[in-house]
C-alpha cells in the first residue's frame, strides 16, 4: 500500500465523494486537485474505476456562493484532469457521496459493473459539445418583415404618421413581430438541428438556457444543442458551424470538449 | 470553426453539473432531511426553483403550498349555501350602509334564494347582509340619484322595522322574484327614515344646497374652508359638516340681517374673483363658498324669506 493508502485509512472518514467513473484498471492518485484540496485517487474493480476522495459522509453545503462556485469548478477541473489520462469517463453530478470506504465503492462498482463498462463503450473517442447559436436582433426582424407583406405594410404605415399617432400602431407592430420572432426561432432551430445531425452521434435540444456570456448579450439566442460527437467528426461538425456563423448577423459559440454530461443514461447506480 | 473551452466560464459548468451527470442510488447517499444528494442551501444558492423541483426537492414544500392554497381559493368560491338551500339569483350587488360616520355602498354577490336574501363578499370573505325571506314585509322599488344619474334601487323592510337600500343591476327582475318566492302581499309604501337629524315639529327645510364653509380659526389651526350642507329652513339657516354630520353653524333666521353674493378679497384659500356668500347675523358673519348658481340661489331663497317673513318677530335692517 502506498503512503498515501496509509494515510487514508487513519482518517477517521465513511465518505467517499464521486467525481466520475473511467475505464482504468488499477488504483492510483491523482493529486490534491479535488474539492478543498482533497487527494483524488482512483478505487478500481475490474477494468474501471471510480474517481473518488475521501470525505466525511455529509454533502458539501455552503451559503457562500463564491465557495460553491469554486467547488463546482474544482469538481469540474477533475472530470476534465481524469478525460485527459484515462479517456472518456462517465461524470457525476455535484455531491454525490458513497456512504462508506473504497470497498463500498468497489461493491457499486462491481454490482454495476455490466451497465458502466457498456456506456463506457459507448462514450468511446466520443465527448460532448456545446453549441449555441445567436442571431442579430435587428436582421432577425429586417427577415421577418421582409417576409411578410402584412407586416410590411404596417411599418410603412407607421413611417408616414406622425410619431405620437404611431403609438399605438407601433406597440402593434412590436407585438407581431414578437410573435414572428418565435415561429422563426422555431424553424431556424429545426433547420440548424438537421444540419448538425449530419456530423454527431446524439443531439440534445436545450430547452432552457440559463446563461448566455456577456459577448452575445447584444444578440438573441435561437437554439442551444448539446451534441455528443465522434473524436474524428469534430472538424466537420465545425465546419459546418462555421458556415452559419459566417453567415451574416449569425454567431455560433462552439465549445467543448465536455464529459458527456448530457447523454449518460444509466439513471442513479 | 474550432471547439474552444477558453472562454467558458462558471455558469457554463453550473449548468452541467447540478442539473446533469450520473446520480447515485438512494441507499448508498446521504441525504438531508429526506432531501437526497444535494445540500439544500447549496441547492437554492445555484438552481433556480424549476430545477429542484424536477429533482424532487422541496417537493414537501410545494405539495403543501399547494394544499394550503387549493383549499383556500375552494372556500373562498363557494357560496355560503345551506343543505337543500337553492341559490335563484345570484347578482352583483351592493347595499347601502353605515361604517362608523361615514355612509357608503358594500358591493358583493347578492344571493337570492328559496329562503334567504343575503350580500356575500369573497375576499376577504364576510356575510355583508342576510335575511330571512318571511321577515320581508314591504318592498319598494325607487329611483335615486347616483353621481348624478338617476338609478333604480331597492327598498326593503322588515318585521323589526328596519329599512334596506339595495342595488342590483337589474331591479326589476330581483323585485319580481322576491315577490313570487315570499308569495304575500307585501307593502309597497316604504318610509325612508332620513339619515340627518330630524328636524323637530313645524319646521320645514325651504332650500339646502352643498357648500363650503369658512370654519373659524380654532387654536393653532387658522380659517379653513371645510365641506358640508347649508339648509335654510323656516326656522333657522344652519350648516351641517359633512364629515361627521355635527352642525357647526347655526343661526335663527330672526338674527340674520343680511345675505348676498360677492368677491371677498380678505379670504384665505380661493381666489380673488371668486365668490362667496356672506350672511351677516347678530354677533357676527359667515362665509359659505360653492359653485356661483348655488350661492345665488341660496342668497335669493334667504331674500325671499325676508320679503315674506314667516315669522313675524324678523326685523328687517336695510
Amino acid at each position: 500500500m502506498s503512503e498515501a493508502g496509509l494515510a487514508r485509512e487513519t482518517e477517521v472518514t465513511q465518505g467517499r465523494y464521486v467525481y466520475c467513473i473511467a475505464n482504468r484498471a488499477g488504483e492510483m492518485s491523482l493529486g490534491n486537485i479535488g474539492i478543498e484540496h482533497a487527494e483524488v485517487y482512483t478505487v478500481s474493480h475490474k477494468d474501471i474505476a471510480g474517481v473518488v476522495h475521501a470525505c466525511q459522509a455529509q454533502p458539501y453545503e455552503s451559503r457562500n456562493e463564491n465557495k460553491v462556485k469554486e467547488w463546482i469548478l474544482s469538481h469540474n477541473n477533475v472530470i476534465d484532469k481524469a478525460s485527459e489520462r484515462f479517456g472518456t469517463v462517465l461524470p457525476f453530478s455535484f455531491d454525490a457521496i458513497v456512504k462508506g470506504d473504497d470497498d463500498t465503492v468497489k461493491d457499486r462498482l462491481s454490482k454495476g459493473y455490466e451497465k458502466l463498462k457498456q456506456e463506457l463503450e459507448r462514450f468511446r473517442d466520443k465527448a460532448e459539445y456545446t453549441v449555441q447559436i445567436f442571431c442579430d436582433q435587428n436582421k432577425l426582424t429586417d427577415k421577418i418583415v421582409g417576409e411578410n407583406q402584412g407586416l410590411r405594410e404596417l411599418k410603412e404605415k407607421i413611417e408616414k404618421m406622425p410619431k405620437r399617432a404611431a403609438y399605438l400602431l407601433q406597440r402593434k407592430f412590436e407585438l407581431q413581430v414578437k410573435g414572428a420572432h418565435n415561429v422563426m426561432r422555431v424553424k431556424l432551430a429545426g433547420e440548424f438541428a438537421s444540419k448538425i445531425k449530419e456530423h454527431v452521434e446524439e443531439v440534445k435540444v436545450e430547452e432552457k438556457v440559463s446563461h448566455v456570456p456577456e459577448s452575445y448579450k447584444d444578440k438573441k439566442l435561437i437554439a442551444a444543442f448539446s451534441c455528443l460527437v465522434h473524436k474524428e467528426r469534430v472538424k466537420r461538425l465545425g465546419d459546418a458551424l462555421g458556415e452559419i456563423n459566417s453567415q451574416e448577423g449569425y454567431a455560433v459559440r462552439f465549445t467543448g470538449p465536455w464529459a458527456p454530461f448530457s447523454f449518460v443514461k444509466l439513471g442513479e447506480i | 470553426m474550432e471547439p474552444s473551452r477558453l472562454e467558458c466560464d462558471i455558469n457554463d459548468v453550473l449548468d452541467k453539473l447540478l442539473t446533469k451527470g450520473l446520480v447515485l442510488n438512494a441507499d448508498l447517499i446521504i441525504s438531508v432531511a429526506g432531501v437526497p444528494l444535494l445540500g439544500v442551501n447549496l441547492r437554492a444558492a445555484i438552481a433556480g426553483m424549476e430545477t429542484m423541483l424536477e429533482y424532487g426537492m422541496m417537493e414537501a414544500w410545494d405539495r403543501s403550498t399547494r394544499e394550503w392554497y387549493t383549499k383556500e381559493f375552494a372556500g373562498r368560491m363557494a357560496a355560503p349555501l345551506v343543505m337543500g338551500e337553492e341559490a335563484i339569483i345570484r347578482t352583483f350587488g351592493s347595499i347601502w350602509g353605515s361604517q362608523g360616520i361615514i355612509n357608503t355602498w358594500k358591493p358583493g354577490f347578492l344571493y337570492l334564494t328559496n329562503n334567504r336574501l343575503f350580500l356575500w363578499r369573497k375576499e376577504p370573505p364576510e356575510m355583508l347582509f342576510e335575511v330571512s325571506l318571511d321577515k320581508i314585509e314591504g318592498l319598494m322599488v325607487k329611483k335615486e340619484n347616483h353621481f348624478k344619474k338617476e338609478r333604480e334601487e331597492l327598498y326593503l323592510q322588515f318585521d323589526c322595522g328596519e329599512v334596506a337600500r339595495i342595488h342590483v343591476s337589474n331591479v326589476t327582475e330581483l323585485e319580481q322574484a322576491i315577490k313570487m318566492i315570499v308569495g304575500k302581499e307585501l307593502e309597497n309604501r316604504i318610509v325612508i327614515p332620513s339619515e340627518r337629524t330630524p328636524l323637530p315639529k313645524g319646521e320645514e327645510i325651504i332650500r339646502e344646497e352643498k357648500l363650503w364653509y369658512l370654519f373659524p380659526a380654532q387654536s393653532i389651526i387658522g380659517e379653513t374652508w371645510r365641506p358640508g350642507r347649508l339648509c335654510l329652513t323656516n326656522k333657522r339657516l344652519f350648516w351641517v359638516y359633512r364629515v361627521d354630520n355635527q352642525k357647526m353653524f347655526e343661526v335663527p333666521l330672526d338674527k340674520v340681517t343680511s345675505a348676498n353674493v360677492k368677491a371677498h378679497v380678505l379670504v384665505p384659500g380661493i381666489k380673488a374673483e371668486d365668490k362667496v356668500l356672506n350672511v351677516a347675523y347678530d354677533g357676527g358673519r359667515a362665509l359659505f363658498y360653492g359653485k356661483v348658481e348655488k350661492l345665488c340661489e341660496m342668497e335669493s331663497a334667504i331674500q325671499e324669506i325676508f320679503l315674506k317673513p314667516l315669522v313675524p318677530s324678523i326685523v328687517r335692517k336695510t
